[in-house]
């Protein structure tokens, strides 16, 4: 990276002479970064197509020349639990988003909106927790668990998840901008508290709501940490810990690992795809870390 | 009352809860309804929710098992004195009496927790799980029992541990013995001594019941001793001309025929004299670092002596395959299960030091191998390593249910289950009169020279912070002597609080 | 508005009970609306934040007494196993500062290049830059391991191609943490170049039309009018990676699982093994060493804050 830096320092200073030779080394940059990025992605689906035999020969292959959907035979018959792991993916991660959806856009419109003594105190609250690190609650939490005997129940993983308080402060500001007007309007034609909401702030705040719940669903549905640690019979795992698993397991089989793991993240790389343009609004939201 | 409508039954709640919540927003979009403005309708949708919850919770614990692997013999790798005489084939066979029938009275399920069990696994272990579960249920038609398979790492253990404690979701589990101590002292293992008969007590080899017994009572039924054998790669000696050695022979052979073996093939394939695992649950590699006489702790379990120069020497044994001789792999030391298994598969590894229970899938796999005592050091006498495999059940206030789960483990640590089941013991057996098949039954002779992990409580803390040192010393980053010196003082404070 | 103000001065004037439907009438949707959110965060995080503080200075046990032993667990944790603790808390700084640079240069670097490209051509990089960004991190990791592979792995091939020796990427203690660093820098920083490339797209053309009329070139303009002006984004980038990079755990626990001697031991690995420690007797220092975490955290962020603090805003 540095030497791109140099280059584009030297070329800079000729740009106006030399305005090919610039463009060229600025799309050879980005098609090198461009390849690094996609590189992983690509050997992941790649080696997930390969027989186990090919994977491990050297030199490799960089094309899929052998391909066979042999891996993903083996999975489903030797996985049986990999369709219970996707189910379990999808409960969990719609869970939790539709919470976040619902009741973040509430709470948003009320502290965005509405006055109410202790409204700056819960605010703060809310606040003051984001740059807590999830790990302060791991023992507290796993305890809470433990107690009520919620191992391996799919709640232990999404009642915590409900409490991402992020959305809440994503909406916030967002629904501050919308203007106060448009709420006196519906007043005055007759709809309720509720009914504002729902007609009014619910619609307007459908840009906030696109990124709010894409990173959601996201950042859930590839959560490990927490439901490793709660999760513990195969069929309640989620699709993170079942592949930490295929992989940390006794399986010499790297080919059946791959497959795993390339079929664990497609639907959320066909989603990106999808809505690739409401990601990247919801990212200038700030509505994601890291 | 199958648990897999039971799981159906709450993905349909979890939609109707979802639907509910839609409902509930068309309600709030009604303008103007006077309904919607005297009930705060947001707040409602909680608590439906939450009721919700109670339910699905139930639900999502489930059906069979899956996970995780790691071959007995992970477990076995704990383990304290000699199991002297563990197992062979001593004879009788023939007075196997029936232990499969629970006269217990109990009906209902109980939940069997195995190490290194996965379900779908091809593992010969796996098989011999499944069969003599399969068996225990058709003699005895009132009671289930549930598979769970945990891994043999920390969080594997500590999983069972808090399963035992919360008091639900575990009747019987497997687990090495120096796993055991822990248990037993927050009070989560029942004592056997009731349920122990006296040909029980003829049968089992008697220095096992040292290994389970604390405060006078015996604390679990003890299955097998996987000692650490030498798995010889023999397709790789026929390929370089090498004579397999037989046990008893030295280091110095050992290190002679690594070199030999350790070699490029014409199609660039490098095949790598010796490996073996190094993990803190582990004692794959201490055969040779025993070789010169050094143990990790006094003979009464009260010092380390792990800094003693016999084994200095001994680690200096080790460390000098990857530094000096350089037979080993490049990621020797860090190498995964997976990874050697590959390599052993692949006819890319001649020599692997591993307790019995992977010799199933290598025999799975085809492989044409054989396994001798790994070799000797400067004592001139023959030593291993290993565990004892314990089969426990935890205190339950339901009697019948209790003795269901002790009669569940009294059978599967019975000889009956290796008659009808053959090759279910994947490690020579902790009775006398259970005899083990091939492969297995090629440790048999190495057990007896096996030093075995101690049931002490703290033996968990020590081994991990043993294990680094180990690592370091084999990268070539610290000493031998270093390496074994640095985990002294806490070990040994370690072993006087106990 | 005035016939709740109205209301408001009649209910004053009443008993208790009107006091009171005048204040749900006023106040009581703010309060229903914040309500199940407010629930659902006092119990699962206020809650437990609070408890992880107790629990901190308590020897606990589950379903038993728990004695409280002040400071004993924040000992224990630099004290016990000949101060792995200390090393982790050496391994992650190292990780974050050299991650955290790398990653906002390149963002910096590659949100630049992209910036005068037309609009399709922008959404299309973000989008490839962006795409590893949604898969799992145990996913990357798993790949990772297997590109790192000593014999097998594509990275000592391409090392081959070249004539140099296998590098023994995750099994050699002095490599391990560089090998992890790698991936991660690697690893194209899709959220920083997304952030980035919108803080640049704001700054108003003007600027730079001036500064062009005063004969500054690409650079100078770079320099001197987009880094300033994306501040505060970079601020809030730098504090985004940082915390990021400080809770560092699923891709060492997935490449390097029983650690590299202790070279790759980071503060979440270490809390987590005190979490699963078989004994159940660890859970007062792994509060103890997450509330470490916490303050390293937290104090960091507020340097950066100080250091980077800006008054410009566009």
């Amino acid at each position: 990276m540095a030497a791109n830096a140099a280059i584009r320092q030297t070329t800079n200073r000729s740009a106006k002479r030399k305005p090919y030779l610039w463009r060229i080394l600025l799309w050879v940059t980005l098609a090198i970064t461009t390849a690094i990025s996609l590189w992983p992605m690509y050997w992941l689906f790649m080696t997930s197509i390969t027989p186990t035999r090919e994977i491990i020969k050297t030199p490799p292959d960089l094309l899929p020349i052998n391909a066979s959907f042999e891996n993903f035979q083996r999975l489903f018959s030797q996985t049986k639990d990999y369709w219970s792991w996707a189910i379990n993916s999808v409960i969990i991660t719609l869970s939790i988003t539709f919470f976040h959806i619902f009741f973040d856009t509430l709470a948003g419109y009320a502290f965005a909106k509405k006055k109410f003594p202790g409204r700056t105190l819960f605010f703060w609250l809310i606040l003051s927790t984001i740059m807590i690190p999830p790990h302060v609650t791991l023992v507290p939490l796993y305890v809470v668990v433990q107690t009520f005997n919620l191992r391996d129940s799919l709640w232990a993983v999404i009642l915590p998840g409900w409490s991402y308080v992020f959305g809440i402060f994503l909406m916030r500001q967002f629904i501050q901008t919308i203007p106060t007007e448009l709420e006196e309007a519906g007043r005055i034609d007759g709809c309720s508290e509720p009914g504002i909401f729902w007609n009014i702030i619910l619609p307007l705040s459908k840009p906030a709501i696109a990124a709010l719940s894409i990173f959601t669903f996201v950042r859930f549905w590839n959560d490990y940490l927490w439901p490793s640690m709660v999760l513990i019979k195969s069929p309640s795992f989620t699709l993170p810990v079942g592949v930490a698993n295929l992989q940390s397991e006794f399986s010499t089989d790297y080919g059946l690992i791959f497959s795993g793991a390339a079929l664990a993240a497609l639907p959320m790389i066909v989603f990106f795809l999808l809505f690739s343009r409401y990601f990247l609004d919801g990212v200038r939201m700030g509505a994601l870390k890291g | 009352m199958s648990e897999k409508s039971n799981k159906k039954l709450s993905r349909r709640k979890f939609v109707a809860l979802t639907g509910g919540a839609l409902v509930t927003g068309g309600i709030l979009a009604a303008c103007g309804d006077p309904t919607a403005t005297t009930v705060p309708v947001a707040t409602t949708a909680a608590p439906a929710a939450t009721t919700a919850s109670a339910t699905t919770a139930a639900a999502s614990a489930t059906t069979a098992v899956a996970t995780t692997a790691a071959s007995a013999t992970t477990a076995a790798a704990s383990a304290t004195t000699a199991a002297a005489g563990a197992t062979t084939a001593a004879g009788g066979a023939a007075t196997v009496g029936n232990f499969i029938n629970s006269k217990s009275g109990y009906k209902g399920s109980l939940v069997y927790w195995v190490l290194g069990y996965a379900p779908g696994s091809t593992s010969g272990f796996n098989k011999s799980s499944d069969a003599a579960v399969a068996a225990f249920t058709k003699a005895n038609p009132d009671i289930k029992v549930e598979i769970i398979g945990y891994t043999a790492d920390q969080a594997g253990f500590a999983k069972v541990a808090n399963a035992v404690q919360a008091g639900s979701g575990v009747d019987v589990f497997r687990i090495p013995n120096d796993s055991l101590p822990t248990l037993i002292a927050q009070g989560l293992v029942a004592p056997i001594d009731e349920y122990l008969t006296a040909d029980d007590k003829a049968d089992i080899l008697p220095n096992l019941f040292d290994l389970v017994r604390f405060d006078n009572k015996l604390y679990a039924w003890p299955l097998w001793v996987p000692p650490v054998g030498l798995y010889l790669n023999l397709d790789v000696f026929k390929e370089r001309g090498v004579e397999p050695p037989k046990s008893g022979f030295t280091y110095e052979e050992f290190v002679d025929i690594a070199k030999k073996l350790t070699f490029k093939r014409a199609n660039g394939e490098q095949v790598y004299g010796y490996s073996a695992l190094i993990d803190p649950g582990l004692v794959d590699t201490w055969p040779i670092i025993f070789s010169d006489g050094g143990r990790p702790l006094s003979a009464d379990n009260t010092k380390y002596t792990f800094n003693s120069p016999e084994a200095i020497s001994g680690l200096k044994k080790l460390t000098d395959l990857a530094l000096v001789h350089k037979v080993t792999p490049p990621d020797f030391g860090t190498q995964k299960q997976d990874d050697i298994l590959t390599a052993m598969k692949g006819k890319l590894q001649a020599m692997w030091t591993r307790p019995s229970g992977d010799s199933s899938v290598l025999k799975t796999a085809g492989l044409n191998f054989d396994v001798i005592q790994p070799p000797i050091g400067k004592t001139g006498k023959a030593v291993s390593a290993g565990g004892v495999g314990l089969i426990a059940v935890p205190p339950s206030k339901d009697k019948a249910k209790q003795q269901a789960g002790m009669d569940l483990a009294r059978y599967l640590t019975s000889p009956q289950t290796e008659k009808e089941i053959p090759g279910y013991y994947l490690a020579p057996g902790a009775r006398k009169s259970v005899t083990v098949v091939e492969p297995y039954s090629k440790f048999t002779p190495i057990a007896p020279t096996a030093w075995i992990t101690p049931s002490l409580a703290v033996w968990p803390d020590i081994r991990t912070l043993i294990h680094p040192n180990l690592q370091n010393a084999v990268f070539g980053k610290i000493s031998a002597e270093e390496a074994l010196g640095k985990p002294a003082d806490e070990v040994n404070k370690l072993l006087a609080k106990k | 508005m005035a016939r709740a103000e109205l209301k408001k001065a009649r209910a004053q004037n009443f008993g208790f009970g009107q006091r009171v439907t005048g204040f749900i009438r006023k106040y009581g949707w703010g309060y229903a609306f914040v309500l199940p959110s407010m629930l659902v965060f006092t119990v699962f995080t206020l809650i437990p934040v609070a408890w992880a503080f107790i629990i901190s200075f308590q020897d606990f046990r589950l379903r038993r007494d728990s004695p409280w032993v002040g400071f004993q667990n924040y000992i224990d944790a630099f004290t016990t196993q000949n101060g792995v603790f200390a090393e982790a808390i050496r391994n992650t700084v190292y990780y974050t500062a050299l991650t955290v640079t790398a990653n906002i240069f390149i963002a910096l670097i590659i949100a630049s290049l992209i910036q005068p490209l037309n609009k399709y051509a922008q959404t299309f990089f973000r989008a490839a830059y962006y795409l590893p960004a949604v898969t799992s991190a145990v996913i990357i990791a798993v790949i990772w391991r297997w590109m790192f592979n000593t014999q097998w792995g594509f990275l000592n091939y391409l090392l081959s191609l070249v004539g140099q020796k296998p590098v023994r990427w995750l099994s050699d203690p002095d490599i391990a943490l560089n090998s992890v660093v790698l991936s991660t820098v690697l690893t194209v920083p899709a959220t920083g170049i997304v952030l980035f490339s919108a803080a640049m797209g704001s700054i108003p053309k003007d600027y730079y039309e001036a500064a062009e009329i005063e004969g500054a070139g690409p650079v100078r303009k770079w320099w001197s009018i987009t880094l300033p002006l994306i501040k505060a984004t970079t601020l809030y980038v730098v504090v985004l990676y940082t915390i990021a990079s400080f809770e560092v755990f699923e891709k060492v626990y997935v490449m390097v699982p029983s650690g590299v001697g202790n070279s790759t031991q980071t503060i979440v690995t270490q809390i987590y093994q005190k979490v699963f420690n078989p004994s159940l007797s660890q859970f007062g220092v792994a509060s103890a060493q997450a509330i470490i975490l916490f303050l390293i955290i937290a104090s960091i962020s507020v340097i950066q804050f100080r250091f980077l603090k800006t008054d410009v805003e566009y």
